[in-house]
C-alpha cells in the first residue's frame, strides 16, 4: 500500500461550513469537536482524485462524551430531547459526517477503543487494503484536546509501497502515548524510523519503504 | 440471546407470530413518547456484560481452538449505558471528564476478554446498527492474515433509557404501535440482544460459511437512507458478486428496520430490480417478535442462516449505511 498524504488540524477555518454546498446547510454549524477533523480531511482530499467507493475508518476516544452527558441530563430532568445532541453522543457521527461531506460511499467503520482507536483504525484500514476489500481508504482519528479537538487524517491506497505488520503487545515496540489522534499522528510522523511502533496492545511495523 | 429466547426459540416465536414487545419498565421509558419494547430479564448496571457473556459462552462451547489465539471483535452502537445511567441516578452526573474506562464501549470488550481468558487481538466497533458487520470484517481479516486461529464476533446492545430516549428524539419509533397491536408500520420498536459467532478458518464439514459481505454508505443524509435504495442495492450486488451467487440462488433474506417507512421504501427500491417483483416472498424478519436489535442485528442475520441454504442478511444503520452478508453451506458458492 501507499501513504498518499496525511494532515492534522486543531482548528478549522471560519468558512468551513460553506465548502460543502448541497451537502451541508451552511447556516448550521458543524459540531465543535468535529470541525478540526473535517478541516484535516478537507485539506487531505483537496485536489486529489478519490474514488466514490473509498473506505473510511475512524478511531475515536471520548469526543462524544459532552454530548452524551447533555443528553443524559436532559433525559433525567425530563427536558425536551434534542436529536442533534443524541447524534452528537454517538461515536460514529464523525464518520457519518465525513461520508456525507466528502461523498465517501465505500466501507465505513468507527473504532471505539479509547486511546488505542487511532492505531487500531490504521491497522483495520491496512487489513482492508491488503485483502483487496478496497482500493483507497481514509483513516482518521478524533480526540478532545484542551477545550478543542485534534483531528488527524491520512489517505492510503493499494499498490506497491509498504505493508504493515501487526502484533500484539510487543515489548520492543517504541511506545506511543496520548490520545487516539495523538497516537495516529505520532505513528505517521515516525513511520520510517523502522522497528515496531505502538502501544501496550498493538504494535505496527512498516515493511518496505514507508513512502 | 433475545427477549424471545435463543436462536431456536426466536425462530419458533417468529413462525408462530408471538411478540415479546411489551410496555418497558418505568426506569427505561417513563415520560418518553413510546414505551413499548422488548427487554431481557437481566437487571442491574452489569446487565450488558451478563447478556454478552451468555452469548459468548454459548458460542465458545465446543470450540477446540486455543483461547490464547482467539480474537474478540465486538460491535455495539453505544455500548451498554446502564453503568452510566446508574451513576446518573446516584446524582454523579458526568461532565467533561474522560469517560471511565469501564463505562465506555471498549470496557465491555476488555471485561469479556478477561472473563473468558481470550488472548487474541480485540477491538470494539461503534457503527450504529451495522457495528457487528465491521466486527465480522475484522474477524475475517484476523483469520485470513493468520493472526488468529479463531475469532469471536459479538453484536450487543441493551435497551437502556438512553437508547429508547435517543430513538424517541429522532422520531424513529412507531407512534401507532400499542401492546395489543405492536406491529405497526409507521416506525420501528426497539429490542435488545446479544449474538456471538465463532469463526474459524476452513471450518468443519457442514459448517455455515461467510460467502460474501459488503458494507456501503450512501452519503445522502445524516440519519436517513437514500430513498431510492441505491446504497442497499450496491451492498447486495457487491456481496453477491463476492459470493459468486445469482440473486435467484438466495433462498432467504432477512431485513432489519422494515417497519421504518424510510427503510421500507429503500428496500423496495433496492430489492425489486435485483430480485424481481416477488422479492417479499423470500423476506424474513424477527423484528415483529423482538423489535429492532440494533448492533446485535448483523451477527443475528448470520446466525439466522445456520444450517440453511444460501441467503443474505441485510442490515441497515444510521447515516445511510447498508450491509449485506451472504451466508450458506460450504460449497454453495
Amino acid at each position: 500500500m501507499r501513504l498518499v498524504a496525511w494532515e492534522r488540524a486543531e482548528e478549522a477555518p471560519r468558512d468551513l461550513e460553506d465548502r460543502f454546498p448541497g451537502r451541508w446547510d451552511n447556516k448550521r454549524a458543524l459540531d465543535r469537536p468535529l470541525r478540526p477533523l473535517v478541516a484535516a480531511v478537507d485539506a487531505l482530499l483537496a485536489g486529489r482524485q478519490v474514488d466514490e467507493r473509498c473506505a473510511l475508518v475512524v478511531g475515536v476516544d471520548d469526543h462524544h462524551q459532552p454530548a452524551a452527558a447533555r443528553f443524559a441530563q436532559a433525559l433525567q430532568a425530563g427536558r425536551r430531547l434534542s436529536p442533534s445532541t443524541f447524534l452528537g453522543s454517538l461515536p460514529s457521527t464523525p464518520a457519518t459526517t465525513l461520508s456525507l461531506l466528502f461523498q465517501l460511499k465505500g466501507y465505513q467503520a468507527t473504532l471505539d477503543t479509547r486511546e488505542r482507536a487511532g492505531l487500531q483504525a490504521l491497522a483495520h484500514a491496512a487489513d482492508l487494503l491488503s485483502l483487496g476489500r478496497c482500493e483507497q481508504v481514509v483513516v482518521a482519528a478524533l480526540s478532545r484536546r484542551g477545550g478543542g479537538a485534534l483531528g488527524v487524517a491520512a489517505l492510503l491506497r493499494s499498490g506497491e509501497g509498504f505493508s504493515l505488520e501487526q502484533a500484539r503487545g510487543r515489548e520492543q515496540a517504541a511506545l506511543l502515548s496520548g490520545s487516539a489522534a495523538a497516537r495516529l499522528q505520532a505513528w505517521l510522523e515516525r513511520r520510517d524510523e523502522g522497528g515496531w511502533l505502538g502501544d501496550d496492545t498493538l504494535a505496527l511495523r512498516v515493511v518496505g519503504p514507508a513512502g | 440471546m433475545t427477549p424471545a429466547g435463543e436462536l431456536a426459540a426466536l425462530r419458533a416465536a417468529v413462525q408462530a407470530g408471538r411478540s415479546a414487545l411489551t410496555p418497558l419498565p418505568a426506569e427505561v421509558a417513563q415520560g418518553l413518547s413510546q414505551s413499548l419494547g422488548a427487554r431481557l430479564p437481566e437487571e442491574g448496571a452489569a446487565r450488558g456484560l451478563e447478556l454478552a457473556s451468555r452469548a459468548l459462552s454459548a458460542a465458545l462451547a465446543g470450540g477446540a481452538r486455543p483461547r490464547a489465539r482467539t480474537a474478540l471483535f465486538v460491535g455495539s452502537g453505544l455500548g451498554p449505558r446502564e453503568p452510566w445511567e446508574a451513576r446518573l441516578a446516584q446524582g454523579a452526573i458526568p461532565g467533561d471528564a474522560p469517560l471511565e474506562p469501564t463505562l465506555a464501549g471498549h470496557g465491555l470488550t476488555e471485561a469479556l476478554a478477561e472473563r473468558f481468558e481470550l488472548g487474541g487481538e480485540r477491538a470494539t466497533f461503534a457503527v450504529t446498527c451495522v457495528s457487528g458487520l465491521c466486527a465480522l470484517e475484522a474477524a475475517r481479516a484476523a483469520l485470513l492474515l493468520g493472526r488468529a486461529d479463531a475469532a469471536l464476533v459479538l453484536g450487543v446492545e441493551t435497551l437502556s433509557r438512553t437508547i429508547q430516549g435517543g430513538f424517541c428524539a429522532l422520531e424513529a419509533l412507531s407512534r401507532e404501535a400499542t401492546p395489543a397491536r405492536p406491529s405497526a408500520q409507521d416506525g420501528i420498536l426497539l429490542g435488545e440482544g446479544a449474538c456471538a459467532l465463532r469463526l474459524e478458518r476452513g471450518g468443519a464439514e457442514g459448517a455455515t460459511c461467510l460467502l460474501g459481505q459488503a458494507l456501503v454508505a450512501d452519503a445522502v443524509h445524516a440519519t436517513s437512507p437514500d430513498a431510492s435504495g441505491a446504497g442497499l442495492r450496491a451492498a447486495l450486488e457487491q456481496a453477491l458478486g463476492e459470493a459468486c451467487l445469482r440473486p435467484d440462488e438466495l433462498s432467504w433474506l432477512t431485513l432489519t428496520a422494515p417497519a421504518s417507512p424510510a427503510y421500507a421504501q429503500a428496500y423496495a427500491g433496492a430489492l425489486e430490480p435485483v430480485l424481481g417483483a416477488g422479492w417479499r416472498e423470500r423476506c424474513e424478519t424477527w423484528e415483529e417478535s423482538v423489535g429492532h436489535l440494533l448492533a446485535a442485528s448483523g451477527p443475528l442475520g448470520v446466525a439466522w442462516g445456520l444450517g440453511r441454504e444460501p441467503g443474505v442478511a441485510l442490515t441497515v444503520g444510521f447515516g445511510g449505511l447498508s450491509g449485506a452478508t451472504v451466508v450458506g453451506p460450504e460449497g454453495a458458492a
